[in-house]
């Protein structure tokens, strides 16, 4: 780290807390390192002359990378000074890019949305793609290069490097190993066979925690070659998830969302509707397990056997060997219902040329997975629901990694990069990667930040955000996009590129040069500035997903699976943290803050206990409970998850990190001790003692106290009778669609064509206020709904939202603006769940108004509920009077250590058109209303002042991936949000108090099959009981 | 509890006034406590142990207004914590002043007058408590004046709709009357006191508080008919102070909140309170201070019936609010009720019914209200029941309302309750300040008294004495 500089002593340092200091930050917040850093205050201090110089005409826009990059609209004619733009780029994670499309205020990236022309995205993005502007910022990102605890230069490094290479030159190098994560970028793997070609006897190794080895080894052993399976849910009529994350950590999650949302809501000429059939057998709670149908809950072990009975239902010739009777939790007729469908069910001919899709959990092993692809070429799935491409990133998983950590115990490895990867804190402590490291002679790591596998390195190079490089990246199916920095390196960072770049090179290009000179070595000389153009204009490459594999399963490829008996003793599953993944994101407070699904945790892991286990080793959730599998032993809270596998335990990676920086350090347990080295994310045979003590745990929503309580007991029976969730299946709708379950109670006897709906009372009528030409609202479908928080990060962004910590969290005190409530139904053992996003209602007869002493929440002449700021005292009286509890105290000045002090980088982060609260004042959802605004004044200047439909969007809604979120002028009978609320499964929350809330719901549908619903307690006979 | 009083005689049950007594040896009584007994060391040791709670109330909001009100346990969904429950606790302590002087007075309930002075300074200062609470709970309370109606370039008024608003005018002018009302009745006494002081200084700041008073026929005369008048114009603001005050609550639409039950409800019970807060002072003062001659037996007798009284009306209060929560069908209402009953708070429930309920009926019994050590615990336990009152109330009602993702639970902090304690340190150091300087007992409304009761022999006129 660069403290050792941040003495007075240091004469190069413009001091801390001179008056010049504080100009220069003023205009340039993001120097802060410069200043510190000697060599490159020298350099500052040379472009602050130039840009001082050019005072005025320049100033504003000094963050800008120095290439030319290519906005997403179109330039405006005036230069458009003040006004964002955007910018197409891309995402990668673990080596698979999604396009996003970034907003840059003079310079400075401050929101990021999808890109609708990407595959991957579709426009949507989900809570990690949304949380990477604040990653840009984080001041804990490592500055300069290091070596030996202090700083040093990039030249340094380099005369060092020189002095290896050429002894690795003679050897070929032989001790030259490259350790990275999974690779897609077409510029690298280019520069990587250059490497390869000059170092022939040198190794480049990938690995990643997010195991997905099973999935292409799967299609070798079935087909006879590593593929990539790329799956089309749009096209799925039923899908069967074998304990696959399809909507959460797999690769695609926001093009399987939006599939899955595309296939739920179709209505036939009759005006019936039709939707999908999801079943879900898995072991643990994944967001498409909540969405769907039927799920059963298994031990993960289980999968296997439960894919080969269905192998064999199917007529598949599955291996000789005794397959095993069926695990726990799962019966016969379950799987020849399952069996059925996938074979038989089928959407009307709205919807034709569906199919049937079976998608195995990434976890498991090669043998599901070959298994799964048998499947579904039995089922005829490929070419309509699946299809194969040739894989597009490296190797994933431990196999690499273990190969690595055997040569270097070999003393075979004497000069090593580490790219990016941390596998000091994410691989399996069984690897014994770190302690292998120090017989390395020569180490440096690439990183964003001075972690724990930096500690152990001999040098530390800081790398470049994705948001300040120029790179590349392959999407899931296999569209390459460039990735386009939005500014220029806050700090001394480097791209991953520059660095290959000086191993091969004698003369060191520029990262632009590189990755241009690639492409245009692809794409040919021939037009080739148009297409570049065209390429970063829409942040896809045309044209560049591989062709589909023609695949036929291999004679016999079953025919000699092994499978796993029934367990003994307890199973731990580990998955990565829905948000932190292997723990890479640790540092990111929004994601650090974000509830996790199901558990509404926050700022730490929980050992996910079913009911009946968690009552054996704990009595309150957060109790202590140590956790042994192998020799190793981890003690953590324990929570009570409804819904989880008998003999099963979830725990997420991804926490416990030494030092990943303010925000993450010591947040949560490292679990990195348990986590198998093979393939398949569980281990067996662990075993559970309660411990003592007690770990409060920071949960948003307290839903474990009401699945906790008694069934019949005051609490429950009051919640099942509030109908915060209605809904029913497909099939009840269709034939009673007057059932109050669905609608609105008042649809039979009000004007349905009127959104100004009245119960009884005994006050006049009112007359409609009149709120031409704009009235919004929003309409949120719970069919769609699949919990996965984009929306909250989103909003976190949009509207500077702060986070508050775990201490806040604890006493109740986070700030988000929309939050997915989770409610539980049914059995502790086969709940289902609904997810309930709530902003706020914006009432027409809104609650909070009346009981403001000071005015400062007031009607606009738009219908929007209005917080002014600077009116409000804090005396939070209409926080109480809000039922929908859906407003935000700044109990502490919660920005103050964001936004000033010693931070001066996070300045850059806000968004300039959203107030940064402070200390005592009320906030909620806005709908928005800045953009509103923007897009009034586009409105008035370019048409005739009215909005047109879907020109205001939310950032909500726009970062859903499902679309779930509709939002727009109900004064107009029109518009897409006005048909969403004429649906009779409109309906309000609380509607009894009579506050016309101008957000409103979409009955949930389901789409049970009839011959298990009964069984299971779906529909209305289990509501009223 | 001392019981050390120097006189020694004790007047008969039913006497407000021991017999033989003069209107000298009253005005000699009550007056010496003031200039010629000098400050006993107790006093020192109670104003220092007072003080120092004062302090913790500087310290405790100096912490507040510099890092924020989030130093209390108040969250999302419990918005209002112990600063609201302690303000209408200290307003509902007010209460028994005003009803004592003004409408017992315009009823001539004789008995009132020994105790309606200190009465009516245990309201000014519990007012004073109270009215630092809606300060120091806002937000930003460097703001509080947008409450106030004031012509401003903004064009910004306040917002009349709101129950706060109408509280900070109520709780503002039973404050002004309240001390209108104390300080006129004290001019007459200020001047006994300013021709009974020896030293100049004394004489001087008695004499400027007088206002030049000297006891003239049409002094006198102008003097009842502005304490009359006052006494009316104060007697409505009993009523309304604490109907305002449950208009908080009331004009919500929080189940437990919303019932129109409140406003009787929470006027009787800010009587009950209000009686027995001048119980739990006037016990210890009438023995310290051997009193027991002019604050009697029959004193004591009556304002335990007063509190037997306004307790059973609480009582019928929480009766009706349960009843209609279960007979109105409503579910979120009968949840809160259950919740209330069975829920995380059940014991504060519980503890309230046992304070303001069960344990008061002993006062039906005349050995119970006659056995002064007793009634003195029994007027602190309900002061404790009416504060937990308001804690469930509060705290109850918000912590699960309607959407059960947004349940939570309220735990005061360190900082609840070292400001709760220190407005307590406040209340008592003006109160012994006040027993230190200005007659606790109004010296010219007991010679009106003795000069009622002047068919005994043992009385003699001596006039006015001014």
């Amino acid at each position: 780290m660069n403290g050792d500089l941040r003495k007075p002593e240091d004469a190069g340092t413009v001091p801390r807390g001179s008056r010049l200091r504080h100009e220069l930050l003023e205009e340039f917040p993001f120097a802060e390192s410069s200043l510190e850093d000697v060599e490159s205050r020298r350099n500052f201090l040379k472009v602050m002359g130039a840009s001082m110089a050019l005072a005025g005409a320049a100033g504003c826009d000094s963050g800008q990378p120095a290439e030319k990059i290519v906005a997403h609209v179109r330039t405006p004619e005036q230069g458009g000074r003040g006004k964002p733009l955007q910018y197409a780029t891309t995402a990668p994670l673990d080596g698979h890019g999604t396009g996003i499309l970034v907003t840059s205020h003079n310079g400075r990236p401050t929101k990021i949305e999808g890109n609708p022309e990407h595959p991957a995205s579709g426009g949507a993005s989900d809570a990690i793609l949304q949380s990477h502007t604040l990653s840009l910022y984080d001041p804990d990102r490592s500055q300069a290069v290091s070596t030996g605890g202090t700083i040093a230069s990039w030249n340094s490094f380099r005369t060092d490097l020189r002095s290896q290479l050429a002894e690795q030159a003679g050897r070929k190098g032989a001790g030259l190993r490259i350790l990275s994560g999974p690779v897609s970028s077409p510029t690298l793997i280019a520069q990587r066979e250059r490497l390869l070609r000059k170092f022939p006897e040198a190794k480049w190794y990938e690995y990643s925690a997010l195991d997905r080895s099973g999935v292409r080894a799967g299609c070798e052993l079935l087909f006879g070659q590593p593929l990539e399976p790329v799956y089309h849910l749009a096209r799925a009529d039923v899908v069967l998830s074998l304990d696959a994350d399809l909507f959460g950590t797999m690769p695609g999650n926001l093009r399987h969302s939006s599939g899955f949302a595309q296939r739920r809501r179709i209505t036939d000429d009759d005006g019936h509707a039709a939707m999908s059939r999801l079943y879900a057998v898995e072991s643990t709670w994944t967001t498409f397990g909540a969405a769907a149908d039927h799920r059963r809950a298994v031990e993960p072990a289980a999968i296997h056997r439960i894919a080969a009975h269905i192998a064999r239902r199917l007529g598949i010739q599955v291996s000789e060997n005794e397959i095993g009777s069926l695990p726990a939790g799962i019966d016969g007729a379950f799987l020849d219902e399952v069996t059925n469908d996938l074979q038989g069910y089928r959407l009307t001919s709205q919807a034709a040329g569906g199919g049937a899709l079976v998608v195995a959990g990434e976890f498991q092993a090669a043998e599901v997975h070959a298994l799964v692809q048998a499947i579904n070429h039995a089922l005829g799935a490929v070419g309509t629901t699946v299809s194969y491409i040739p894989p597009v990133t490296g190797a994933s998983g431990f196999g690499e990694l273990r190969q690595l950590v055997g040569e270097m115990q070999d003393g075979a490895v004497d000069t090593l990069l580490i790219l990016e990867k941390n596998p000091v804190q994410d691989a399996p402590a069984e690897l014994g990667f770190r302690s292998a490291l120090g017989s390395v002679r020569w180490r440096a790591r690439h990183g964003l930040y001075q972690d724990e596998t930096s500690a152990e390195c001999n040098w530390h190079l800081p790398a470049s955000h994705f948001l300040e490089e120029w790179s590349d990246a392959r999407s899931i199916d296999g569209t390459a996009s460039i990735v386009q920095p939005l500014i220029a390196p806050l700090y001394d960072g480097r791209s991953v590129h520059t660095l290959i770049d000086a191993l091969v090179e004698e003369v060191p290009r520029r990262e632009y040069e590189i990755v241009r000179d690639y492409w245009k070595k692809n794409l040919g000389d021939d037009g080739f500035e148009a297409a570049w153009q065209t390429a970063l204009h829409d942040g896809v490459v045309a044209d560049s997903a591989p062709e589909p594999v023609e695949v036929e399963p291999r004679e016999g490829a079953l025919a000699s699976l092994t499978f796993p008996g029934d367990s003994q003793g307890l199973t731990l599953v580990i998955r990565p943290d829905p948000y932190l993944l292997d723990g890479r994101f640790a540092n990111n407070a929004w994601l650090q803050e974000l509830p996790r699904p199901f558990t509404s945790l926050t700022w730490g892991n929980a050992l996910q206990l079913s009911p009946f286990e968690f009552d054996q080793v704990a009595d309150r959730d957060g109790d202590l409970v140590e956790v042994q599998a192998g020799k190793n032993t981890v003690t953590l809270p324990a929570v009570r998850v409804p819904g989880l596998p008998h003999g099963v335990a979830t725990v997420h990676l991804g926490y416990g990190r030494r030092r990943a920086g303010r925000v993450g350090t010591d947040v949560g347990v490292d679990i990195t001790t348990l986590l198998p080295p093979e393939s398949g994310g569980f281990v067996r045979g662990a075993q559970l003692t309660r411990s003592s003590g007690r770990h409060r745990l920071a949960v948003t929503q307290l839903h474990h106290q009401i699945t906790s309580t008694p069934p019949g007991s005051f609490v429950e029976n009051s919640i099942v009778h509030r109908n915060l969730v209605r809904g029913g299946s497909v099939a009840e709708w269709n034939e009673h669609p007057d059932d109050p379950q669905f609608m609105h109670v008042d649809h039979h006897t009000i004007d349905q064509s009127s959104h100004q709906k009245d119960l009884p009372s005994f006050y006049p009528v009112e007359e409609p206020a009149d709120y031409e030409p704009h009235e919004w609202g929003m309409q949120i479908d719970l069919t769609q709904c699949i919990g996965c928080n984009a929306c909250v990060v989103a909003c976190q962004s949009e509207n500077n939202i702060p986070t508050v910590g775990r201490d806040q969290v604890l006493v109740g005190r986070e700030m988000h603006w929309i939050r997915v409530d989770t409610y539980f139904e049914g059995s502790a053992e086969h709940p289902r769940i609904a997810h309930q996003p709530v902003t706020c209602m914006h009432c027409e007869h809104a609650p909070c108004e009346p009981v403001c002493p000071v005015a400062a929440t007031t009607h606009s002449d738009e219908g929007l509920n209005e917080m002014t700021y600077n009116r409000c005292v804090g005396t939070r009286y209409c926080s109480n009077n809000c039922p929908y509890k859906v407003r935000r105290f700044n109990f502490f000045e919660y920005n103050d250590e964001l936004y000033s002090g010693d931070l001066p980088v996070l300045n850059l982060l806000p968004n300039p058109n959203v107030t940064v609260r402070s200390r005592g004042v009320m906030e909620k959802c806005t709908y928005c209303v800045q953009r509103i605004s923007t897009a009034r004044i586009d409105a008035q200047i370019h048409g005739d002042g009215v909005i047109p439909d879907g020109e205001m969007v939310t950032a909500c809604q726009q970062s859903c991936p499902t679309k779930a979120i509709v939002f727009g002028n109900i004064a107009d009978p029109e518009s897409a949000v006005s048909s969403a609320k004429a649906s009779p499964l409109d309906y309000v929350l609380l509607e009894e108090l009579n506050t016309r809330p101008r957000t409103s719901y979409a009955a949930r549908l389901t789409n049970p099959n009839p011959r298990l619903a009964e069984a299971e307690g779906h529909g209305r006979a289990h509501r009223e009981h | 509890m001392s019981t050390e009083g120097k006189t020694a005689e004790q007047p008969p049950r039913s006497a407000i006034l021991r017999p033989g007594e003069t209107i000298g040896s009253v005005t000699d009584q009550i007056s010496s406590i003031v200039l010629t007994r000098g400050t006993p060391r107790g006093w020192y040791l109670a104003l220092a142990f007072s003080f120092s709670l004062l302090m913790l109330l500087l310290l405790s909001v100096t912490v507040l207004f510099a890092r924020g009100i989030g130093i209390w346990g108040v969250n999302q969904p419990v918005g209002w914590g112990f600063a609201i429950v302690n303000f209408v606790w200290w307003v509902g302590i007010g209460h028994a002043g005003t009803l004592i002087s003004a409408i017992l007075l315009l009823l001539r309930q004789e008995w009132r007058t020994s105790i309606n002075r200190f009465a009516e300074a245990m309201t000014l200062f519990a007012v004073a408590c109270a009215g630092l609470f809606p300060l120091l709970h806002v937000g930003r309370p460097w703001l509080i004046y947008y409450f106030f109606p004031f012509p401003a370039t903004t064009g910004m008024w306040p917002q009349f709709r709101s129950p706060l608003m109408w509280d900070a005018v109520a709780v503002g002018t039973y404050a002004t009357v309240s001390l209108m009302f104390w300080y006129v009745g004290l001019i007459p006494d200020l001047a006994t006191l300013r021709d009974r002081a020896k030293h100049t200084i004394t004489r001087a700041i008695y004499g400027t508080l007088a206002m030049g008073w000297r006891g003239s026929a049409i002094h006198w005369e102008r003097y009842h008919q502005a304490y009359v008048l006052l006494a009316a114009l104060a007697t409505p603001l009993v009523i309304s102070v604490h109907t305002i005050v449950s208009f908080d609550f009331a004009v919500s639409i929080i189940p437990g909140w919303h019932t129109t039950v409140f406003p009787p409800y929470f006027v009787a019970g800010a009587i009950y309170s209000g009686f027995a807060m001048v119980l739990t002072l006037s016990i210890p003062l009438r023995a310290i201070y051997g009193l027991q001659n002019l604050i009697t037996a029959k004193h004591l007798d009556n304002m335990a019936k007063v509190m037997l009284l306004s307790g059973l009306i609480v009582a019928y209060g929480y009766l009706m609010e349960h009843f209609v929560a279960w007979y109105g069908g409503h579910d979120a209402e009968l949840f809160m009720l259950l919740n209330r009953m069975f829920g995380p708070y059940r014991m504060s429930y519980w503890a309230l019914i046992a304070c303001n309920v069960a344990i008061p009926q002993l006062l039906w019994f005349r050995r119970v209200r006659a056995n002064v050590p007793l009634l003195f615990v029994l007027s602190i336990i309900v002061n404790i029941g009416m504060w937990l009152e308001r804690y469930v109330i509060v705290i109850t009602s918000l912590h699960r309302d309607a959407l059960p993702s947004s349940w939570g639970n309220y735990t005061a902090t360190f900082w609840d309750w070292s400001t709760y304690l220190g407005t307590i340190g406040l209340f008592l150091t003006l109160l012994f300040l006040f027993v230190r300087v200005l007659p606790v007992i109004s010296i010219s409304e007991m010679r009106e008294l003795v000069e009622e009761h002047a068919d005994e022999p043992a009385a003699k006129s001596e006039g006015s004495q001014t």
